[in-house]
């Protein structure tokens, strides 16, 4: 090791590099400042911008979805509503229907049973008048016949 | 015998004065890499997705922000961001430069410009300059000198200590990075003392540890210089 010159030129000491040091610097500061921080600081705002909005148009998205999805299921709700009105109301008349055609049915089976019975009477009237006429003459001839063949 | 030199320099005389040939060319290859990165960020720059230099650029960006937001607060931040960015990515590049096995004569062509004590006196003096000069826009000139000889104390004899604290802030700065370096090529000056079919392996394991090294007194360098400007800069709220 030189001793001397270590001595003479102590290396903690700063000498005319400084200043070539420090101007090599201050050039690398000039342009990092000038020309790599405000893009890049801009590039940055841009980039959390893009973000944001995307981020916001998410929101929205989801917002329309859930907004869609309510209007469906709404829709959805009143349709099972009509669907049920309706039926109810088929139900109903399908009813109404019935009840008039049963009695209607029975109206006609009344009619019917009473024109019957009438119809039934009249011929049974008929008859009885007819077996009148035959029975009696029959009786006076069965009874002749008892009591001649008594006699007999 | 191979000998190891501490502190010896490829020396040019100039207008009266010593020049380091051998650190300005260090310092210039780490400026011109520094620069050419950033052109090439300027080029290629886009709000879409980043490439790799724009990658690197942003995350000491954004790093450097969060710290100088916490520490100095916005005001000062368009020009302290910027410094603390060139302070790291220009200390890291000019560290990293050890790193490269090109051998010139006895020692390597490019030792880290961080291994001269002007390359960090220069940047210390002038981060001191500018946090000074700081102080002094925020605080009055008045003050600044009030308050840096007060510190937290108050009057007292702790004033001595607040000027000795004042003049150790840059003088440490400058050391710190100079002492890591430094140490770091004269370890490599006595790895190369082994036999070389043995010194490959602590060669490539300092020079893997030196990058580490490096990295961490980048990024140290450049905190101290946001929290310096954090304390030149912080007004003393406490009035009784």
């Amino acid at each position: 090791m030189r001793a001397e010159s270590l001595a003479a030129e102590n290396f903690l000491l700063p000498n005319g590099t400084f200043f070539v040091e420090l101007a090599i610097f201050l050039l690398v500061f000039a342009v990092i400042w000038l020309f790599v921080v405000p893009p890049i600081r801009e590039v940055l705002d841009q980039r959390e911008a893009r973000v944001t909005e995307a981020a916001d148009h998410r929101r929205q998205a989801r917002e329309a979805f859930a907004a869609a999805e309510d209007r469906y299921r709404s829709a959805l709700a009143r349709a099972h509503a009509d669907a049920a009105r309706l039926r109810e109301q088929a139900r109903n008349e399908g009813r109404a229907i019935l009840v008039a055609n049963r009695d209607h049915a029975r109206d006609r089976t009344d009619e019917m049973v009473a024109t019957a019975t009438a119809e039934l009477r009249t011929q049974a009237a008929a008859a009885a008048a007819r077996f009148d006429t035959r029975l009696d003459p029959l009786a006076h001839d069965l009874a002749d016949r008892v009591i001649g063949g008594g006699r007999r | 015998m191979t000998k190891v030199e501490v502190g010896h320099h490829e020396t040019a005389h100039l207008f009266g004065m010593d020049f380091h040939v051998d650190t300005i060319v260090a310092t210039l290859v780490a400026a011109v890499v520094v620069l050419g990165l950033a052109f090439y960020l300027r080029i290629r720059l886009t709000s879409g997705v980043p490439g790799g230099v724009q990658l690197f650029f942003e995350a000491v960006t954004v790093q450097m922000r969060a710290q100088v937001e916490s520490a100095v607060g916005l005001r000062l931040a368009p020009f302290v961001l910027p410094l603390a960015v060139t302070l790291f990515v220009f200390v890291l590049l000019s560290n990293w430069l050890s790193v490269l096995p090109v051998q010139y004569g006895a020692g390597e062509l490019i030792k880290p410009p961080a291994a001269d004590v002007n390359f960090t006196y220069a940047l210390a003096l002038f981060v001191f300059v500018c946090y000074q000069a700081a102080g002094m826009a925020r605080r009055g000139p008045i003050g600044h000198v009030k308050q840096l000889l007060k510190g937290h104390m108050g009057w007292g004899p702790m004033v001595l200590i607040n000027v000795i604290e004042e003049i150790a802030k840059p003088l440490s700065l400058a050391l710190r990075l100079f002492g890591n370096m430094f140490a770091g090529g004269v370890m490599i000056s006595v790895i190369a003392l082994l036999p070389a079919w043995l010194s490959w392996g602590p060669n490539a394991a300092w020079k893997l540890f030196d990058l580490f090294v490096g990295l961490i007194q980048a990024f140290i360098f450049a905190l101290l210089t946001v929290l310096y400007f954090g304390q030149a800069t912080a007004v003393d709220h406490e009035k009784h």
